[in-house]
């Protein structure tokens, strides 16, 4: 099975092959190993559930690859101007206020898995914002670029 | 927040994200080593060579930033079951 694994690996990057390759098949050789024992159906189910993790993940490391790819192709959101800037940013926070009204709203109609969402989206956003605080130096009540 | 207490390999981390999710969440290789990688590229944890291992298994400990992004995201986590226990006692009374 081993063998069978390592030939999912190939949907890879190479980078990715190439930097966890022979750690991933060894840490699903002792998972399989560990889950063999256990019977036939449990067996079965680990092997669907790895092959098609592979895949999956394969598919999302070729998605991660190709925006990264995309962003550094773009130009530098506002090395254009400060008023380009201001709307990358307020717009970020807008979009952080959102997501956390949406949560408070979610949350206090009981609806957790909406607000388990917004928060996933929330962190998203703030991170983004974070990102943004770094790359332009800027103040965070004032709006002002060093 | 496996790594939190102590470095540990890919198996190790797969058996004890069992163990801390009572049994309930259980990582393909794939997908482990898909957020492995993403917690590399933030530079919050970082992989180490130990003296009895080979290539074949790498161990992983949290960086000082990866420490301080866990202790951000469980204040963020106090902080959202604060708002809604706060919310369900405003609903109640």
């Amino acid at each position: 099975m081993k063998r069978v694994y390592g030939a999912f690996l190939s949907l890879y990057p190479r980078e990715y092959r190439e930097l966890f390759g022979p750690e991933v098949l060894n840490v699903f050789a002792q998972a399989a190993e560990e889950h063999r024992s256990r019977g036939l159906g449990v067996w079965t189910w680990f092997m669907i559930s790895e092959l098609s993790g592979a895949v999956i993940s394969a598919w999302s490391h070729w998605i991660d690859r190709f925006s990264a790819r995309r962003q550094a192709a773009t130009p530098e959101v506002a090395g254009a101007t400060h008023t380009g800037l201001f709307t990358v940013v307020q717009e970020a926070r807008n979009r952080v206020d959102l997501n956390l009204r949406r949560m408070e709203h979610a949350i206090a109609h009981h609806d957790f898995v909406a607000a388990r969402a917004y928060s996933i989206e929330d962190l998203k956003a703030r991170e983004d914002l974070r990102k943004l605080r770094d790359r332009y130096g800027f103040d965070d009540d004032e709006m002002a670029v060093r | 927040m496996s790594l939190a207490a102590r470095p540990r390999h890919g198996y190790a981390l797969l058996k004890d994200i069992e163990v801390l999710s009572n049994g309930r969440v259980r990582l393909s290789t794939g997908t482990l080593y898909g957020a492995l990688r993403r917690l590399l590229e933030e530079l919050w944890i970082e992989r180490f060579e130990q003296e009895d291992t080979s290539r074949e298994k790498q161990a992983y400990r949290l960086t000082e930033a990866g420490r301080r992004q866990l202790l951000a995201e469980l204040a963020r986590m106090r902080q959202l079951t604060h708002a809604a226990a706060g919310r369900l006692r405003m609903k109640e009374a």
